[in-house]
Parts: structure tokens; sequence; C-alpha cells
């Protein structure tokens, strides 16, 4: 089942090929639906107002009702791309997945430019993902990056096809050649990790060492330094950086871990898995639970970097 | 603008276009205007219609301007119907798709023909530095050379901050009013002695899709006066979001502005000019697109916005976009996704990081809150979240009291400034506002220092709200138990939505009396399960019931209605109710398949128009009017609308339902919006 926000990002990302839609963009979506039908129902129905409604059905969670009107807008117009695109968006949301792909080839078979086509090669690869054909996406995550102007998601998606793959040196270079292309600091974080990935650990080193200097906030920097020393072994640098991380991530979470932004948690997470406190990461990452930096382990426990990597969502690691 | 921009225009290719186009000065047709000000730069962008030999030249004084800026230092985009060599970037086309299906009254959303827009590229400046500029094509001066062509640079990058921002929202409207707020803006910058520094816009700028034209006539003429000297940041609104693309970066918004996406204004790289940060001496603004980008805590932009925070070394810390977090204006947080996503995912990394205010629009309505942090919550509650529940006025309860410095969870004040031209409206109360108004007006926020004060300038150039934030020593924040929270006065709200489902059965609804007729034939009924009604049961006297605490002359006025039983089925509403001698009414008769609207003025009614409809017993009816400056609509169970003529000036009366003699109908909501002028 895909996570709902992938729905989105397709949403957007189809609505780039499409036609400017009329947008009742003052009230929420059910004013919008309410005033769509009324249009329709008083002027007639036209492909553009069925896709338009379709659309405010898909942002409001509600795919069944927006495949229909995607369906019937092909009906009176079967190339029109906005409902083409809309409508294997929806149906990948609904987990149909043979009829999405179905869809997305039509719209890709009529699409007239590469600019056109990326986002069905980008619907295309999601379903790939979604039936875990890795090859098959990072294919065409590759042909949607050679739009103009591709998005900073499609990078990363690329990039994780080729962690699914095993092929790390791959995502180092994918990765820089995104970087050439958009300077994103997304992008040159998933860079880093992909360097410690792929065993490329000074060249990591030298990227970590830099934003340490400059950082306000240390504590993301930190633990990709402290996987770098999990890498090589280095219990005590894996501990210490992991530790002076949670330090920082406590001062910035309070006493009242439970309302901040729960990435801190997950980092915080993360620092108590590579200090060997597994138990503790996921009591944290369950439901935030502060762990006393004073409890935690002073010794150097030792841990297999290996292992930890594994539990750990954040590095990419499959 | 182009997002990527290394595609600076080669000499050679201009000089190609030059030769082929141009033969004599060409009218200025935008600007010019600055951009992305930074210490040390400044972007000067204009438009001409036709091809120019394009040249900046600035100084130090209107008629000093030894410098200049010409060829590859200078951007060329063009639009789509001029032929110009591969690398040169083309302004915003309407898809042909989208051009076969538009109403032929509609305006072009395209970029008008021959246009040639400029961005020049001045750098090498000193900061905090006045220089006086002017632009040519070839020796010939298209504008500046005088004393309100000026730009000056940023102070440095962590020097104490001493700046005025004029904060505006959903202003481009093209009414009077947007000129009144623009011209109180000014007032009040002459009469203080201190012209504004920046401006920041949340959005809603260029009413109704954002089309080039629409920039040009709602946005570039009237404010002109202001662009030509001062920077104007801007955040995506949902009405520039009709024709631009945040995720491609590509329409006539992105083709106005001129931001940073490789930190070039400070903060970490964006990578697009949907959303970017930028430092102002010690102050780091954070800009977000909140319309059409992925709002999910775990999406490229919060990826970035962590990424930028964790960087960001400043004393104050502002964010600004579009769709508010906390609002009930004629938008409700608690019910619309970009808002409730923009409150559950970006309020708590931003609050993280130690916001201290975040500005927004959208929402037609001025509403700024108290010091709060954590109000993540839907609905917005302000039980746990409100800091200080003062008015933060230094005359009043005290100004507001942080830390020295950015840092986390200390409190922010959040500022919905949506009321900038269009039409106001209020539809609730929200519980963590400190101030709320639905007059027209911008803000003017004066940071010093560790200062930071919001002033809300109103149309007229009256003072309605101030507000102080001081960020000195070490504070220790505290929860405050009980929190003042703002009347809930419904004489105050614009817009109200009646579905009975928190009356008591059997009794009249809340807020709505029986005016004339059976004072007991008004009482909600309950329906199975939770859904409830209005039954209304006239005896020998017409029965008029009324909604009291509004009065309104224009208005959007929608119910349902039904006949439950069988009587001769007339019913329906009144509007310009005076009293039971003076108002209104659209009644329909299910006898004839009729509906009907009248003036009753002093007792006696006369017809003004008669439709045939199709009445059916026991079925909802929908009856939708709108009065408004344009004409007055109406339209019945969602078939085509028509107009009527009310024959006499409407008054300014209650809206309400009407129940002839020996009749019973039932309704089943009322929808109201008061236009706020």
């Amino acid at each position: 089942m895909l996570h709902r926000r992938w729905s989105r990002i397709f949403l957007r990302g189809v609505i780039v090929i499409t036609v400017a839609l009329p947008v009742f963009a003052h009230d929420n979506p059910g004013d919008v639906i309410h005033a769509l039908t009324h249009r329709m129902e008083a002027g007639g129905v036209t492909a553009r107002l069925l896709t338009a409604r379709a659309f405010e059905h898909s942002y409001a969670g509600n795919p069944t009702p927006a495949v229909d009107d995607f369906n019937a807008a092909l009906a009176l117009q079967p190339n029109y791309g906005a409902a083409l695109s809309g409508l294997a968006a929806a149906l990948l949301t609904q987990g149909k997945l043979a009829e999405a792909e179905h869809v997305a080839q039509r719209g890709l078979a009529n699409a007239p430019s590469v600019d056109r086509k990326a986002p069905y090669y980008a619907l295309l690869a999601r379903i790939y993902e979604n039936t875990q054909r890795w090859e098959a996406a990072r294919r065409r995550w590759t042909d949607a990056l050679e739009s103009t102007r591709p998005e900073v998601d499609w990078f990363l998606a690329e990039a994780e096809c080729l962690a699914q793959l095993g092929r790390y040196d791959e995502r180092v270079n994918a990765l820089a050649a995104a970087r050439n292309r958009n300077p994103s600091v997304v992008l040159h974080r998933a860079w880093v990790r992909a360097l410690i990935d792929a065993h490329q650990l000074d060249a990591a080193r030298t990227e970590i060492e830099a934003r340490l200097q400059s950082t306000r906030w240390k504590s993301s920097w930190l633990l990709l330094r402290a996987q770098v020393h999990a890498r090589e072994q280095d219990v005590a640098g894996q501990h210490r950086d992991a530790r002076a991380a949670l330090e920082e991530l406590q001062r910035r979470w309070g006493p009242d871990p439970d309302t901040r932004d729960h990435h801190l948690l997950r980092d915080g997470a993360l620092a108590l898995e590579l200090l060997g406190r597994p138990e503790a990461a996921q009591h944290l990452r369950n439901r935030g639970v502060l762990v006393d930096n004073a409890r935690l382990p002073t010794s150097t426990t030792p841990a297999r970097a290996d292992s930890l990597l594994a539990a750990t969502p954040e590095l990419g690691v499959d | 603008m182009t997002l990527f921009r290394p595609a600076f225009v080669s000499s050679f290719a201009l000089l190609t276009l030059l030769m082929t186009t141009c033969t004599h000065a060409a009218p200025l047709y935008r600007g010019p205007y600055l951009q992305q000000g930074t210490p040390q730069s400044m972007v000067v962008v204009w438009r001409t219609e036709g091809a120019t030999a394009p040249q900046l030249r600035y100084g130090s004084a209107p008629d000093q301007l030894p410098h200049s800026v010409a060829g590859d230092a200078i951007t060329l985009r063009v639009s789509e119907d001029v032929a110009a060599a591969d690398e040169i970037p083309h302004l915003y086309k309407e898809p042909a798709e989208s051009a076969a299906k538009r109403n032929p009254k509609d305006h072009d959303p395209s970029t008008a023909p021959n246009t040639y827009q400029y961005e020049a590229h001045v750098s090498g400046l000193q900061p905090d530095t006045t220089y006086y500029y002017a632009v040519y094509d070839g020796d010939t001066r298209l504008a500046g050379g005088d004393r309100d062509h000026f730009f000056k640079t940023h102070p440095p990058v962590k020097s104490n901050p001493d700046m005025r921002i004029w904060v505006l929202g959903d202003s481009g409207k093209g009414s009077k009013e947007q000129i009144m707020v623009f011209d109180a803006m000014r007032s009040f910058a002459a009469a203080s002695g201190r012209p504004i520094d920046h401006f920041i816009h949340v959005g809603d700028m260029a009413y109704d899709d954002g089309t080039d034209w629409e920039f040009q006539k709602r946005f570039f003429e009237p404010y002109q006066s202001t662009l030509r000297n001062t920077v104007c940041w801007p955040a995506i609104g949902n009405h520039e979001g009709v024709t631009s693309r945040g995720i491609s970066g590509y329409g006539p918004y992105f083709d106005a502005y001129v931001v940073p996406t490789a930190g070039e204004a400070g903060g970490a790289p964006s990578g697009t000019e949907a959303y970017f940060s930028f430092d102002i001496a010690n102050v780091h603004f954070i800009c977000l697109d909140s319309h059409d980008l992925d709002r999910k805590p775990d999406g490229a932009m919060a990826q970035w916005l962590r990424a930028d925070l964790e960087q960001a070394q400043a004393q104050w810390l502002i964010a600004f976009w579009h769709h508010p977090p906390y609002s009930k204006g004629t938008h409700d947080s608690d019910a619309e996704h970009r808002e409730i996503e923009m409150r559950e995912s970006f309020m708590p990394i931003l609050e993280s990081a130690g916001v201290d205010l975040t500005l927004t629009g959208h929402s037609h309505i001025y509403e700024r809150s108290m010091l709060m942090d954590g109000a993540y919550a839907t609905p917005t509650v302000a039980e746990g979240v409100i800091l200080d529940d003062g008015d933060g006025n230094p005359s009043g309860d005290g100004a507001y009291r942080k830390s020295h410095g950015l840092q986390p969870n200390e409190g922010s004040v959040a500022i919905v400034a949506g009321h900038g031209g269009t039409t106001n409206g209020r539809m609730g109360t929200s519980p963590v506002m400190r101030s709320i108004s639905v007059e027209h007006g911008s803000v003017i926020l004066d940071i010093a220092d560790d200062s930071l004060t919001g002033t809300m300038v109103d149309k007229y150039g009256a003072t309605q709200d101030l507000f102080r934030i001081v960020k000195q020593g070490t504070v220790s924040p505290e929860r405050v138990e009980n929190p003042w929270q703002p009347a809930h006065d419904i004489t105050l709200l614009s817009r109200h939505h009646f579905n009975f489902a928190e009356d008591t059965p059997g009794e009249a609804p809340a807020y709505w009396e029986v005016a004339t007729g059976n004072p007991n034939g008004m009482a909600v009924i309950a329906n199975e399960g939770k859904s409830r009604h209005l039954r209304a049961t006239a005896q020998s006297q017409p029965l008029i019931g009324v909604f009291r605490p509004n009065r309104t002359q224009k208005f959007q006025y929608e119910s349902y209605v039904r006949f439950p039983g069988p009587q001769d089925e007339r019913a329906g509403l009144v509007f310009g109710f005076v009293d039971p001698e003076n108002y209104w009414q659209l009644v329909l008769h299910g006898a004839t398949n009729t509906l009907r609207i009248s003036q009753v003025a002093k007792g006696a009614e006369r017809l003004i128009v008669e439709k045939e409809v199709t009445i059916v017993r026991d079925k909802w009816l929908k009856i939708k009017m709108v009065l408004s400056n344009s004409g007055n609509d109406v339209s019945f169970d969602d078939t085509p609308t028509f107009q009527f003529d009310a024959g006499a000036e409407l008054s300014d009366g209650h809206l309400g339902f009407i129940v002839p003699a020996h009749n019973t109908a039932e309704y089943l909501s009322f929808k109201i919006r008061q236009q706020v002028p």
C-alpha cells in the first residue's frame, strides 16, 4: 500500500505537465467540489471541469470519486493529459498497479516532449518501486531526470533505487551528478550519506568536518560522523559523536519531547542506536521518551557497526 | 527567472539578437525594480517592449553614475514569440492545450509578445550603502538617474539589525482598498520619519490567476514607486499558483522574481525559487511554498528547512508563507489541509529552531497571536501552548520576552496578514489570537537590535494593533494555565454556517428569533443520528425568523428547504429585513412551481420577478442568493443562475426565512457570507 505522501507528490507532479486547470482556490476542497458540480450542472460537463474536480477529490484523499471523474473526463477527451496523469496517480494510490501502469503508458505515448513525459516516467518508477522492481524503476527515474526541471525527490528516488540494488558507488555518482544540476542542500546530505554507504569514508569525513565547522546545530552531522566511525570500527569515536549529538538534541527538545519536531527524536533514537542502546532507541522512536544523558553508557560499549547501520533507516542501508 | 542561472546571455547571442531586432529605443514596460539584495550585490530588473542594448549605470548620486553593468552580467529573457538563441530562456507562455479551452473573455495569461526582460546583477558593492541607478537602451536613458531610483545594500551579515519591513498579503485585487492600504503604509512611514527598508509579500499579489497581465496591473504598476527602491521578497500564493508551478519553477510568478536558490543571500541552498532563505543583518528569513509542494515532514522542503535552520546563526528568525497555520478568517486552519499540514509539519521544525515570528496570508483578515509554542493540534487550542497571554504592547501588558539569540521553543507570534486589498471576512475565533481585525491594512515590522515591534496599520492609517518582542538575557518560558481567550462574539463574524448540530432539539436555534408570527413556531428537529434541522410552522400569520446578530446589505446566502406536509407548499427566505412591514422575500410556491422575489414596503407587496421551477415535496431544495455590487444572482437547486433588480436600494437588514400562514417548512442549513468591504 502506498503512503499517501507519494500520491500527493504524484498529483503535484502530474499537474506540471498539464494545462492550467481552473482553480477555485479560495475555498476548501469540499466547497470547490460543490462549486464545480454546480458549474457543470449549470453549464455542462467538460473534461476540464471533471478533471479539476477529480484533482480536488484526490487532494481531499478520496481516490474513488477521483478515478470516476478522471475516467469520465477521458471518455469525453481520450488523450487529455491532465486526466491521464491524474488517473494513473489515483490508481496508484488505490494500489491498482496494473491499471495505473497501463494509463501511465498511454499518457507517455501521447506526451510530446521530454518535459511532458517526465512525470509519466516518475509515475511508472513509483509503480515499479511498489513491486520492488528496482532496476525497472531506476531506468524510469533516469528517463525522468532527462527533463529540464527534475524534482529533488526524483534524484533522491533514483539514488534509493541504486541503494536497493546494492550499487552504492553508482549511487554516489548519481547524487554527485544531481548536485551539479541542483545545488540543494538536501542532495548534498544525501550524497554524504551515500559516501558512507559506499565506504568512501575520507570523502565523507571531509564534507562532514566542513559542515561541523559552520553549523549552529551539529547533531545531524555528528551522527553522520559517528556512522563513519562505525564503519571504521572506531567504537570510541562512534560513541563520542553519538553522545555529543544526543546532548545537543536533548537541549533542543527540552523536557517535553513529545511536542517537538519528531525528527529530532528520530535523530535521538539513532544516537542511542549508535551508543548501543537499541531498546532505548526504540522506546524513543515509539513515543519520544527522553533518555537522560547522565544514564548513558560512558564506556566504549562494543557494538557491531553493521548491525547498527542496518537498524537505522536514516542511513538508507538496505 | 530561471532556476539555474548560468544562463547569462552570451555577448554573441545578445549581439545577434540586437542586430536583428533593435532599431530604436524600446518603451519601458515594467520596472525597473529591485530583487535579491545582499550586502555586496543587487539585482535590477526591467522589461521593454522590443529589444534594447541594455545597460545599468549606478553611482553615489543621481547625477553621478560612473559604474555600469552590461553584457554577460545582464540576464536576458524573452517572450516565446521572440526568435532568440537557444540559451536565452523564455518567459511564460500559456500551454496550447489550455489556450484552446480558455474563455475568450479571459485575459491571455501569457507574457505579452515582443517582451524583453533584463536582470542586471550588480556585484562588488559596499554593505549598507545607498547607490543611485538608471537603466539605459544604449545611450538612451529609459528610467532612473533621479532621487527616486536608488538601492541600498544590506548591512553586513550578523550586524545588529535596524530595519523596517513592510508585510503585505492578498493585495492584488486591483481594488481601491489595495491602494488605500499602500497609501496608508506610506503615510505611516512618512509620519514616523522612517521609510521601509524591505518588503515581504506573503502571496496573492496578482488576482485572479497570477497571469503576467495581472502581475503588471495589480502588483508592478500600483507599487512601482516602492519596488524601484525596495526589494520585495515574495511567497507564492494560491492565485499565483493558478499559472505558476512551484515544482517546476515555471510561470509568471517565477518570471517576476529573482530569489536565491544557491544560498546567494545567506542560508542553505534550496535549489528552487519556490522556497529559500536569506539574511539581513542579524535576521534570518525563510520563505516556504505552502501551495503546491510537498508539505510532509519528510518532504524535500522540510528536509531543506531543517538543514537551513541548523546552520542559521542570527538573533532573529522570521518565516513566511501563504497558508496560515492558525486562522478563522475567510479560511479555517482546522479544516483545510494546506493549513493543517503547515501547522503540523512545519511549525514543530521552526519552533525547535527558535522561530520568533511567522507571517502568512490567504485568510482575508488580520489575526495576531499571543506568544505561543507547540500549538500543533487539530483543532487548535490555547490550553498548554500559551507562554504569554498578554497583548504584547509595551504600553499595555508589556512586551513578550525571549532569551537572546535563537533558543528552541521559547515562543513565537503568528500573524495572518491577508487583509491587503481583497474582500475580508471572519468565520470564527482562533483561540490563540490576541488581536483580530477585519479591516484592510498591512503590517510594519521594526527590528532594532534586540527588539521587534509589529504594527498593524489599517487602510486609513490608524494603528489597530501593536506588539513587541524583546530578546534579552535568558528567559525561562512557562506555559500559562487558563490563558486569556479572545471573546467569541458572533456579531463580529461575517461568515456563518448553521447546521443546527449544536442546538437542542425542541428549542429555537441560537441567535435566531421569530420576528413575526407564532413565537413557538420555530424549533430544531432531531433526525436519525446526529443530523438536525429547523422546522418552521406558521399558524394564522406568516412566520418570519431572522438571524439577529448581523445586518447586511451585500451577502451570499444559501439554504436548503423542504416541504414535509400536505400544505400549499410556500416558504422561502427573507433578506433586507428591517421590520415586519419592510423586507424582501424569495418564496417558493409549490402549487404553481414558481419562485417569486418581491419587496414588502410598508406592508405592501410588490412582485419583482417570477421564475418557473420544479418543486418536489419532501425533497431538500437548494436556494442560493448572491447580492453584490456586480448584481443580484439567484440559483435554485443548482439550476442556472438568474439575475434580478431589487428595484429599490436594498436596505441594510437581517437575513432569515419566511413561512406563509398555515404552512410548515423545514430548513436543513443556512450559510451566510457577509461581504466585508
